[in-house]
């Protein structure tokens, strides 16, 4: 049984299409199915009472979605320039819809599934910005984190920054 | 007819083609399977509420031959009439004669000859009864024939009252028919070629209600996408202004209105319809609090969008037993002031340009403002001092604050300190706004200022900082260009005086970008002019510095969704005709995040 399974999976090699992109120096990666489309930046709104990595509110197709800047929150921002976001990547859940900028066009990468490392193999050390690390994939000389993305946005993240906001405003 | 009347036998009507309606489908259903208890149930229910509407409104035709029904159906439901084919002739040509019979009240021409139909049915029904007996008589309990030989017995005492009754049912029904043996036959010659003619004249006529009935949901979708297609007319001719004429819009303009007119247009009903629920209120709240109130409804034909209609019914339910719990005094009290023994409670409504106006107005004793001072300072909200400069206004605005109640007492009606805050957020739910006068020993009037419509909220647009905001107007008071020297600094703080009050004024972007370079600061430094929008809530009054006034906008505003639906400054959003993202502020929000920020410095000033 274990030994044909193993051999299905080898036998399939079961591809996986991943979008690549570039945050800071690294690249990050997004299975092909969160993702609904790519657009050029539009219009940002900023909104009151969000990070700075919250850029705000966008237009897109009629529909009114959130956009972040994940160098700002990933602290991998080198100077304070905006100018080169040229580009919006939409990723959708069931929940949640939102933009995420990027500076150049994604790729597509296919891989195999078992270039994929679990993330737990790799950090067993604790610590906020690891649980958004779903896995790495190592190609010959290149390293993909794979980003759980929803997570980076999910509730408790944005209350936790949005109530330690309220604390300076309040001082 | 009155008006009212009027309204009434049209809904009866609208009420008894749709009852019809259904009892022709459950017919058929039972037909197919008549074993089915619940079918059974079910027309038995309708034919029930048919009885009591049309009695209720005097239809007694209607009444009586929906109560031939009734009575055949009771027998059926306890199974003491067998169920064949025979049967469901007569039933289903008894609900014919009935539509024709509703019919009838719309279109005096129509004479209708029920009175065979109706016959029959009695005539199955009696004996029915009759025949019940002798299908208990068969079961050999001790009971039955105990049963047997007391009937035997010719009427003892003992028989017990019901069966002495049906008896004497069947009597009347023997005497009736007593030519007849079997129910087919217990009708005149002349009721059964009524029954002929009647099913030959029209047996294949289709009748269809003027009337339609929709949920609520799928009407709002409809408004939903209307308000999408607005904002796309608008960005389409924003983007195409320069290149095509005008004149190019105007049909497209028109259509489009006109068609989110008409979609609100459908969602508005008349207060009435939820005044006229208030009678009992009143009533029950009275009862309760041992006190003697009319109930006085005016302007009830006034229109208003169903949903926020339903939003405000608890509000307005709350706030009439307010009334009568706070508000109206005790006979002894009233005939004491010199006032009349029953207290008086005003439900009206009227249009205005801001919306729709609700006053509930009492002839009670009006609002204690030394009571709420008293329990102000109890609480520690506000320190005693300040609270002698609070205008009166300002004080019963504290009435809305979450845990206020002056009644000592806690009962069923008031005082329990939950509601009045209720009350505000529904109402701020709606963009609405709501309004306290009261005069000592003559009453109060609560106004409920609502807008008749949810799907467009009439808005002032502004900018700051190259984004454009919207305010909606019913929460703005005036719109002031002030010079520098007109702003006083105090401690912090920046105020302003505008009719003899000082107001305190807040930069908007520095209270939505608190970490960012003060735009306080540097227009402190410079010699131009200050925008400011005055804006109000509950009493309270805020001037809000902002770098360019634009235009006034009707808008349709958007929720904000996930995963930045917890922002509170912001109520929701809209799309320009640009296609930029407008925010709507949230003014009940930021007028208490700022205003309750004070009272706590003052509380932990005090302490």
């Amino acid at each position: 049984m274990e030994a044909v399974k193993e051999q299905g999976i080898k036998e399939n090699q079961q591809k996986s299409q991943l979008i690549v992109f570039r945050l800071g120096d690294e690249e990050y990666g997004l299975q092909i199915g969160q993702i609904k489309e790519v657009v050029p930046t539009p219009h940002i709104t900023r909104l009151p009472q969000t990070p700075a990595y919250v850029k705000g509110v966008a237009n897109i197709r009629g529909n009114i979605i959130a956009v972040v800047d994940l160098e700002e929150k990933f602290g991998l921002k080198q100077e304070e320039d905006d100018s080169a976001n040229n580009y919006t990547l939409v990723v959708e859940s069931d929940e949640v819809k939102m933009g995420v900028l990027v500076r150049e066009l994604p790729n597509t990468l296919n891989v195999k599934q078992s270039q994929i490392e679990d993330s737990a193999n790799i950090i067993q050390d604790g610590g906020a910005d690891q649980s958004y690390i779903k896995g790495i994939v190592k190609l010959d000389d290149r390293l993909i984190i794979m980003l759980d993305i929803f997570k980076t946005m999910s509730e408790s993240e944005l209350n936790g920054v949005f109530k330690n906001n309220k604390v300076t405003e309040n001082v | 007819m009155s008006n009212k009347e009027q309204e009434y036998r049209k809904l009866f009507i609208s009420e008894a083609d749709a009852n019809v309606e259904e009892l022709e489908t459950l017919l058929t259903q039972l037909e197919k399977s008549p074993a089915d208890q619940k079918t059974i149930d079910s027309i038995f229910r309708i034919m029930h509420t048919l009885k009591g509407n049309a009695a209720g409104m005097g239809f007694e035709v209607i009444s009586k031959f929906a109560h031939a029904l009734e009575d055949l159906f009771s027998e059926i439901k306890q199974s003491k009439i067998q169920i064949e084919e025979e049967l469901f002739t007569t039933l289903f040509k008894a609900v014919d004669t009935l539509k024709e019979l509703v019919q009838s009240l719309s279109d005096d021409k129509l004479n209708v000859r029920y009175r065979g139909v109706q016959r029959k049915l009695e005539v199955i029904a009696e004996n029915s009864r009759k025949a019940e007996k002798p299908q208990v008589e068969p079961t050999p309990t001790k009971k039955g024939v105990a049963k047997k030989s007391v009937s035997k017995a010719k009427k003892s005492s003992t028989v017990p009252e019901k069966e002495e009754k049906q008896q004497l049912e069947e009597l009347q029904a023997q005497v009736h028919q007593h030519q007849a043996k079997q129910p087919k036959k217990a009708m005149t010659l002349e009721e059964e070629k009524e029954m002929i003619t009647a099913e030959e004249k029209d047996a294949k006529k289709i009748s269809f209600s003027d009337m339609v009935q929709v949920p609520v949901e799928k009407l709002d979708n409809l408004l939903n996408l209307v308000g999408e297609l607005i904002i796309e007319r608008d960005r389409l001719i924003t983007t195409h202004e320069a290149s095509v004429s005008r004149n190019e819009f105007n049909s497209l303009k028109r259509v489009s209105s006109d068609l989110q007119y008409s979609v609100m247009d459908v969602r508005l009903v008349q207060v009435g319809f939820l005044f006229n629920k208030f009678h009992r209120v009143v009533r029950d709240a009275a009862t309760t609090e041992k006190k003697q109130v009319d109930l006085v409804i005016e302007g009830s034909e006034t229109e208003i969008d169903r949903n926020i209609l339903q939003i405000i019914s608890d509000s307005l339910i709350h706030l009439i037993r307010n009334a009568i719990g706070h508000g109206i005094e005790s006979e002894a009290d009233r005939t004491g002031e010199g006032k009349e023994a029953i207290g008086k409670l005003t439900l009206s409504a009227r249009n205005e340009s801001e919306g729709v106006v609700i006053d509930i107005k009492d002839d009670g004793k009006g609002i204690d403002v030394e009571k709420i001072k008293k329990k102000v300072a109890q609480k520690g909200w506000v320190e005693t001092s300040f609270l002698e400069k609070m205008s009166q206004e300002e004080i019963i605005s504290f009435i809305f604050e979450p845990g206020f109640s002056t009644n000592d007492a806690v009962n069923s009606i008031s005082g329990r300190g939950v509601g009045m805050d209720v009350v505000k957020k529904a109402i701020d739910s709606v963009g609405g706004n709501i309004k306290v006068q009261t005069e000592a020993g003559k009453g109060s009037v609560f106004s409920l200022i609502l807008p008749s419509s949810m799907a467009v909220k009439s808005t002032l647009l502004f900018e700051v900082g190259h984004s454009q905001y919207a305010v909606p107007l019913t929460y703005t008071d005036a719109v002031l260009s002030l010079e520098r020297k007109e702003v006083y600094k105090i401690q912090n703080r920046l105020m302003i005086n505008h009719q003899d009050q000082t107001i305190e004024t807040v930069f908007l972007k520095d209270l939505f970008f608190p970490e960012e370079f003060s735009s306080r600061t540097e227009a402190l430094k410079s010699n131009e002019k200050w925008n400011v929008v005055l804006v109000h809530y509950n009493g309270k009054k805020l001037g809000l510095v902002v770098d360019k006034l634009l235009q006034q906008k009707e808008i349709v505003e958007k929720p904000l969704k996930k995963p930045v639906d917890f922002v509170r400054y912001v109520s929701g959003v809209t799309i320009l005709g640009n296609g930029k993202v407008c925010l709507v502020i949230n003014i009940p929000q930021i007028v208490q995040k700022l205003f309750n920020h004070s009272v706590n410095v003052n509380a932990t000033a005090v302490a």
